[in-house]
Formats: structure tokens, C-alpha cells, sequence
């Protein structure tokens, strides 16, 4: 893991600076010898548009290359919108009042979008110039660590290591700003209190789904694998010599209740006196170190193919849906089965029916017959 | 011998014994037409009247101890189904979060 970096400036008068990804500690110094500027144009006099022009039609003019404008009405204020959606990656006009609110008097600004010399005209139908050109444009220039070699840009923002770019804002010959850029631990404090909070979270969880009332993974081995993998987490330590051998050098400690503390100036004490062992414990993702351990154990947790968690979750969703065909056959079984003894049921009432009508019928028979049915019986 | 050979007493005890219900009960409507015509034929004795009407209150105990069997089944259904309803429906899922 590479630390931050923030840069310090000697005359913010002269250069403003940012860091970006590959910067690096050092020293810089750059020597602004001009700023530059635009080139620019305002109109010569108020913006008549479409008197002898209903098409709008005009030249914008760059340098020595000439555009064709169509705007919709030949106003100022299309002329400088058709500019800006053709040409506006090189010159930007801007619509603006020299008179009054009474008197108004419209006219086109241009103005180039990088540094340095160049005519900005606008000419109607007739190649007539419309514009009046602005102060001298150039482009800015800079030397770097003395080197006495004039670096010319025609953009203000330039790199001048990687990672380091530098606005130039004022030009001050001969006397150079240093740009300071060194290591901050600011980015690795707040990461490392996230992971704080995170890691006693993940704690907490796996407490509760231990002993009485305990949640559903209570028991299951997927519980002492997380555990332990967690732990390794907080326990990692190496044999380095460098004074940064485990969590517990950059401020977190590991409390009897499981659960991590940060103390963000122990870490500001450890980067002060030496950071680069302070990036060298931590490493990448890839590149070994801390990072790469957590890295791989929360891949053999979580990885999509092959994590522990993911395994269990699959196993339990194949449980579940294993649980649910069984319920739905069961469903089906039961439906069948009660449809049966209905049935069955209906049956034996047909069946009792029948027998309390045979009954009567056999008494009815013997009445009918005139039989004595005593004497039967006697017989 | 067929079962059709056996007396139709034999082949309803048979029926009944087995659960066969409705086949006990068209072979009972044979049995009454066995029966009409011995009558009109004078040829019912005491011994066979006795035999029958014992057949009648052997087969009606026989269909309510079935019956009562069936609706106790029933009942056991519901409850499982309730089980089973329970059983299925959605629970809280578990989110862990590392």
C-alpha cells in the first residue's frame, strides 16, 4: 500500500499544486518565468446580426484557418452558440453588455482555450473582420530544478513529476517556489478506523450466534472458520526489524473482549519515524504484507466460486429448496390421501345407509308376506 | 373357488373386512334380492334370518368404526397441513456483512 501524499508550496502566490496517483516524496522547485494568456477578441462594435445577413451565416477565423458559422438568426447570441457547439474545444465566445441596461451593447467575446498567440476573428458574408484582437496572448513558461532548460505550455496546469501537477498562476524570473511533497497517514488514519468499526461489528455478529439464544449458525463449522479468519486478521505479525511487526504498531490494539481499538497517534508516531516500514508492513492486495493476507482470507470467505460463506450459503439454499420440493410432495400426498378417506367415508355411509334400510326391509318383507315371523324363527 | 363362487355373505364379510364399501354395498342390493325371493318362496328359516340381520349389525358396526377411523385421519391431515403451511412460508433471512 502506498501512503498519501499532500504538497506544500513556499509561494502560493506563484503555483498552486495537486498530487495524484505515482506521486512520490521529494522536493521540487519551478521557476515561473510567464504565466501566459489567451488570446482573445471583443467585437469592434455593437453586434448588428442580421441586417444584410438573414441567414447568420459567418467566418469564425483561428489562427489562419477560417470555420463557417451558421447560426439560426445572426444574433449575438446564436453566432456565439453556433461557436461554441462547432468550434468550443478551441475558442469560447461569451456574449456581453458594454453599455448599459438603458443602452444595451451587445457584442462577442472570444477567447482561445489554451495559452499562447493566435488571431480569434469572426468576418460576415463579405470577409469583413468583425473583431477587434485582445493583449498579446503567449504561452506560459517554467524552468524545473533549475535546470535552465525554458519549458513552454500552452496550458497553465502542467506535470512536472508524476503525481504532481502544478497550476501556474503568476510569473516571479528568478525566483523559483519550492513545492514540498511528503507522506501523509491522513487516508490510512480514517481506513484504519473504518476497519475498526467494521471488524468489531463482524465480532459482535459472530458473539451472538454463540450460546443461549444464539442465531441460526450457532454449531455449524462455518462459525470457527469465520472466527478465525477474523482473527488472523487482528493477530497478523511479521518478523521484520523494522519496528512495524503487527497491528498493535500502527494503533490497533486487540482487546480481551475480541474487539479492536485505534489510537490514530500511535499511527502518526510510527509513519513520522518511518513510513516506508509502516507501507511495507501493510503491502497490497497483491504484493504481500497485511493487505494481502486480509485479501486472501476474506477471498476463501466470500469468493464467489470458492468462499466458505458462499459455499454454506449455496448449501443451504440447495437445503431449502431440497425442503420445499419435499413440502410441496408432502402437500400433494396429503391432498390425495384426504380426497381418499372422503371417499372412504362417503362409502361407509352408503354403506350404513344400506344396512338400516335392509334392515327395515327384511322387517317390511315379513309384514308384507304375512309371515309370521315368530313362527319362522320356531320353524 | 372364485370369489364369485363363495356365498355373497362370505364375499360381503370379505368386502366390508376389506374396506370395500361400495362393492359390499352392491353386493348387499344382490343379497335383498336373494332374500325377496325366498321369502315369497317361504323357503326363509329362522337360522338364515338370524345369519342375516347379524350380517346387517356386523357390516353397520364395521362402516361407523371405519368411518370414525377416516374422519380421526382427516383431522391428523389438517393439523399436518398447518404444519406444513408453516413450514413453507418465508422466514428472516440472515445478512452478515464483512
Amino acid at each position: 500500500m502506498s501512503g498519501s501524499y499532500q504538497a506544500e508550496v513556499s509561494n502560493p502566490d506563484l503555483v498552486s499544486a495537486s498530487i495524484g496517483a505515482g506521486a512520490a516524496a521529494g522536493t521540487y522547485s519551478i521557476e515561473v518565468d510567464s504565466a501566459g494568456a489567451y488570446a482573445s477578441s471583443l467585437s469592434a462594435s455593437t453586434w448588428t446580426g442580421t441586417s444584410n445577413d438573414p441567414g447568420g451565416t459567418y467566418n469564425l477565423v483561428i489562427g489562419q484557418t477560417p470555420y463557417s458559422i451558421q447560426s439560426t438568426d445572426g444574433s449575438a447570441t446564436s453566432v456565439a452558440a453556433a461557436i461554441n457547439s462547432q468550434y468550443g474545444d478551441q475558442v469560447q465566445a461569451t456574449v456581453v453588455n458594454v453599455g448599459s441596461a438603458a443602452s444595451p451593447d451587445q457584442r462577442i467575446s472570444l477567447q482561445a482555450t489554451t495559452l499562447g498567440a493566435q488571431t480569434l476573428d469572426i468576418q460576415d458574408s463579405s470577409g469583413d473582420s468583425l473583431q477587434t484582437q485582445g493583449p498579446e496572448a503567449s504561452q506560459a513558461s517554467y524552468i524545473v530544478d533549475g535546470s535552465g532548460n525554458t519549458v513552454y505550455s500552452d496550458s497553465p496546469s502542467v506535470t512536472i513529476a508524476t503525481g504532481l501537477t502544478v497550476n501556474l498562476l503568476s510569473a516571479d524570473p528568478g525566483n523559483p517556489a519550492t513545492i514540498t511533497v511528503s507522506g501523509t497517514d491522513d487516508g490510512l488514519s480514517s481506513a484504519l478506523s473504518s476497519f475498526t468499526s467494521a471488524y468489531n461489528k463482524v465480532v459482535t455478529d459472530l458473539q451472538s450466534q454463540r450460546g443461549q439464544s444464539a442465531g441460526p449458525l450457532q454449531g455449524k463449522p462455518i462459525l470457527s472458520e469465520i472466527t478465525e479468519a477474523v482473527d488472523n486478521l487482528a493477530t497478523y505479525f511479521t518478523s521484520s526489524d523494522s519496528g512495524v511487526n503487527g497491528l498493535a504498531s500502527l494503533g490497533l490494539k486487540l482487546g480481551e473482549n475480541g474487539q479492536l481499538t485505534f489510537n490514530s497517534q500511535t499511527l502518526d508516531s510510527a509513519y513520522d519515524s518511518n513510513s516506508s516500514a509502516v507501507a511495507s508492513f501493510l503491502g497490497s492486495a497483491t504484493g504481500g504484507g497485511w493487505l494481502e493476507s486480509a485479501t486472501n482470507a476474506l477471498t476463501d470467505l466470500v469468493d464467489p466460486n470458492v468462499g466458505l460463506v458462499t459455499n454454506e450459503e449455496t448449501s443451504l439454499q440447495s437445503q431449502t429448496t431440497s425442503i420445499a420440493n419435499q413440502i410441496t410432495a408432502k402437500n400433494a400426498q396429503i391432498t390425495t390421501l384426504q380426497t381418499n378417506l372422503t371417499q372412504q367415508m362417503a362409502a361407509a355411509d352408503t354403506l350404513i345407509s344400506t344396512m338400516e334400510q335392509q334392515d327395515t326391509f327384511l322387517t317390511q318383507m315379513l309384514q308384507a308376506e304375512q309371515i309370521d315371523a315368530e313362527s319362522i324363527i320356531n320353524e | 373357488m372364485s370369489d364369485r363362487e363363495k356365498p355373497l355373505e362370505d364375499r360381503i364379510r370379505s368386502a366390508v373386512a376389506s374396506g370395500e364399501f361400495a362393492r359390499a354395498n352392491a353386493l348387499w342390493l344382490e343379497l335383498g334380492d336373494c332374500l325377496r325371493r325366498e321369502l315369497a318362496s317361504r323357503s326363509l328359516n329362522a337360522a338364515r334370518l338370524r345369519q342375516t340381520r347379524d350380517l346387517i349389525a356386523w357390516c353397520r358396526t364395521m362402516a361407523i368404526v371405519d368411518r370414525a377411523r377416516c374422519q380421526q385421519r382427516l383431522n391428523q391431515l389438517a393439523i399436518s397441513s398447518r404444519y406444513l403451511a408453516a413450514s413453507a412460508a418465508p422466514r428472516h433471512r440472515l445478512l452478515a456483512r464483512f
